[in-house]
């Protein structure tokens, strides 16, 4: 049933959640493209399956019912070495995503003061990586500075933030 | 709120995946890490979430500031340039600072001095095609002309259309009024204000994003086919290879869309995403929740094949050209509804009470059309109708249906073309009469291969 109504509600719908699924099946699956790929594979499905979806229940979390069978079948259809993590972990991260929610909601608020926070080269650099999407190695080509050194920094970076991020949750309660 | 055990060896770790940078043992150790208990889940949730966030903050960030730079568009390793250029303005802005405050002003204020090459040509097409120099004197262009770095190009009227060409042959079309300027260093600014756009990038303007203004969206487009319209404010752009991400201007509010999807905005309402045709070849209609949006026929509910509980009547319509029974398809003018290769097949669950002949007419849009281009096909069916009053399937090669094509010598237009070609795109297909049809479709539905013969089933 493709009709234009349908067609709409569920590319509203979709848009809302597109985001949500990512970072739902990049957890399961850390590889960017990957989790792209899977994502996209699994807006067909849910496509295919909207008329099955009951408009009173929350889209979302039966959207990632259908993003981690996708993420399953991903999984089979590689050699075992490309799995990032055993089926046990696997199911253990799908099954707490959802509990954690609210938390990682209040996380990318807080995200938003702590980068304000951060100091000009570190932002340069987060600036360079994903706003302009230039490889590590490249940029520390530019910056005449090995590549191991700009991993090192990159990684201070995410702790910085995350610690940050996470002293503003607990100050607003969060435990 | 607690830290995990192992918190620096894990988010190290962590990190270091984010990175693509883990090995095998490495590996291993996060899985056990990771396995150790919730808190350690907790924070690489939070770590994976937070790289997601970086890549949607800083990406919209870099295009808002290319639109505050006018919108400065890379062309040709200019991906690579344009950020180095970024990255050493800000430096040599900071030293300035430090050393002399006039100098900065000087620094910031001087024209830099570039002799413009020639970086494009433009075809003029319909309409008036306008070529602007620096000082906005315009020249009225009627052949195709180069375009040196600086210039800009403006297309006046509603039918009016053009085509720059670039050196790697990527070529850019432009059907309605709009404007393209082509920086000084060879990068190109492309501003859509009405009208439709389409681009197949060659080599080097694929290699790097390429960046599009329109009224209420800004655009960056990193792959080799796509399309852009914007009519009264809203801005449809489709990705038939690559993919797209589109920044609202009224809030920042981004979407990405890849090769099949299509995406809609305007300043009221947030994006809105939907698929191209399905690039599969597979559309159904089988009528069980009602008759859908944009149909034209009578829902039924008796008299129909064992466990169907709808189908669709012909019914009839007044038209300035006469009356007419008639079962239409939704029309789909601007996507198609679905896409055809040369196998395709259609196939119809149907019954007529009183057999008879019709007419089956189908509108499509060729593949590489010019903005509102559309093509015309009759079919040519020998199983269908049919003189049968049972419930029959039949499934039709498009390969049945001809092109309505000018005839050589007199110019008029008849049904004597070939069928339709791969990657045509069905927008409607007319079952017609005019006469009184008792004709009752239970399904119909497309596929993207079936018997290479028209084929009849009848129903148990």
């Amino acid at each position: 049933m493709r009709d234009g109504a349908n067609q709409a509600e569920f590319a509203a719908l979709y848009a809302r959640v597109h985001l949500d699924l990512l970072r739902y099946v990049l957890t399961l699956l850390p590889d960017r493209h990957q989790a792209e790929d899977v994502v996209q594979d699994t807006a067909r499905l849910l496509w295919r399956k909207f008329a099955d979806y009951d408009p009173a229940q929350p889209f979302l979390p039966w959207a990632r019912k259908f993003a981690y069978f996708e993420v399953l079948k991903f999984r089979r259809s590689r050699a075992l070495r490309e799995k990032y993590f055993s089926d046990e972990l696997l199911d253990l991260l799908a099954e707490e995503h959802a509990a954690d929610d609210n938390q990682l909601t209040q996380g990318r608020e807080a995200l938003d003061g702590c980068l304000q926070k951060l100091d000009e080269v570190s932002r340069q650099l987060l600036k360079d990586r994903y706003g302009d999407e230039i490889p590590l190695e490249e940029l520390a080509r530019r910056q005449g500075r090995k590549v191991n050194a700009l991993y090192v920094v990159m990684h201070r970076i995410r702790q910085r933030l995350l610690e940050c991020v996470n002293r503003t949750l607990k100050a607003e309660g969060w435990t | 709120m607690s830290k995990p055990h192992d918190y620096e060896e894990l988010t190290e770790l962590v990190s270091r995946l984010l990175d693509e940078q883990l090995d095998e043992a490495e590996r291993a150790r996060l899985n056990d890490l990771l396995l150790s208990g919730p808190e350690a889940r907790r924070v690489y949730r939070q770590m994976v979430d937070q790289e997601v966030e970086f890549g949607c903050r800083f990406m919209a960030e870099a295009d808002r500031e290319l639109a505050a730079q006018g919108n400065i568009v890379p062309f040709d390793f200019a991906a690579e340039r344009a950020a180095a250029r970024r990255t050493w303005i800000l430096r040599l802005a900071a030293a300035a600072a430090m050393v002399a405050a006039p100098v900065l002003v000087w620094l910031a204020n001087r024209t830099p001095r570039v002799t413009p090459a020639i970086v494009a040509r433009v075809e003029p097409g319909r309409g008036e095609l306008q070529l602007l120099d620096q000082q906005g004197k315009a020249v009225v262009i009627t052949t195709p002309v180069e375009l040196k770095g600086g210039a800009k190009v403006a297309l006046n009227g509603k039918d009016a259309s053009a085509s720059l060409v670039f050196p790697d042959q990527s070529r850019i079309t432009l059907a309605g009024p709009g404007e393209v300027s082509v920086q000084p260093d060879g990068a190109t600014m492309l501003q859509l204000q009405r009208g439709h756009l389409s681009a197949t990038l060659g080599t080097n303007l694929a290699r790097g994003p390429f960046h599009l203004q329109t009224s209420n969206a800004l655009v960056r487009v990193e792959g080799t086919r796509f399309t852009a319209r914007e009519t009264a404010g809203l801005t449809e752009v489709s990705v038939e290879a690559g993919r797209a991400r589109l920044t609202r201007r009224a809030d920042g509010r981004e979407v990405e869309i890849r090769t099949g999807q299509f995406a809609v905005a305007d300043n009221r309402m947030g994006w809105v995403v939907g698929y191209l045709p399905g690039d599969d070849g597979r559309w159904s209609e089988d009528f069980e929740n009602g008759l859908p949006t944009g149909w034209r026929g009578q829902l039924v509910s008796e008299g129909l094949p064992p466990d169907s509980k709808h189908g669709l009547k012909a019914v009839r319509t007044q038209e300035p050209w006469g009356t007419f029974d008639v079962v239409e398809l939704p029309a789909e003018w601007n996507h198609g509804l679905f896409i055809l290769n040369t196998n395709s097949v259609l196939h119809l669950t149907y019954r007529m009470a009183k057999p008879t002949w019709l007419n089956v007419f189908m509108h499509t849009i060729p593949p590489h059309a010019a903005p509102g281009e559309k093509a015309m096909f009759v079919l040519r069916s020998e199983q269908f109708p049919g003189a049968r009053t049972e419930w029959a399937t039949v499934s039709i090669p498009f390969a049945r249906f001809v092109r309505k094509v000018p005839d050589p010598v007199t110019g008029e237009l008849h049904f004597t073309g070939g069928p339709p070609r791969a990657g045509e795109r069905a927008c409607t297909i007319a079952f017609t009469a005019p006469h009184e049809l008792d004709l009752v479709f239970d399904k119909i539905w497309v596929t993207p291969d079936g018997p290479a013969e028209e084929k009849v089933q009848l129903l148990p």
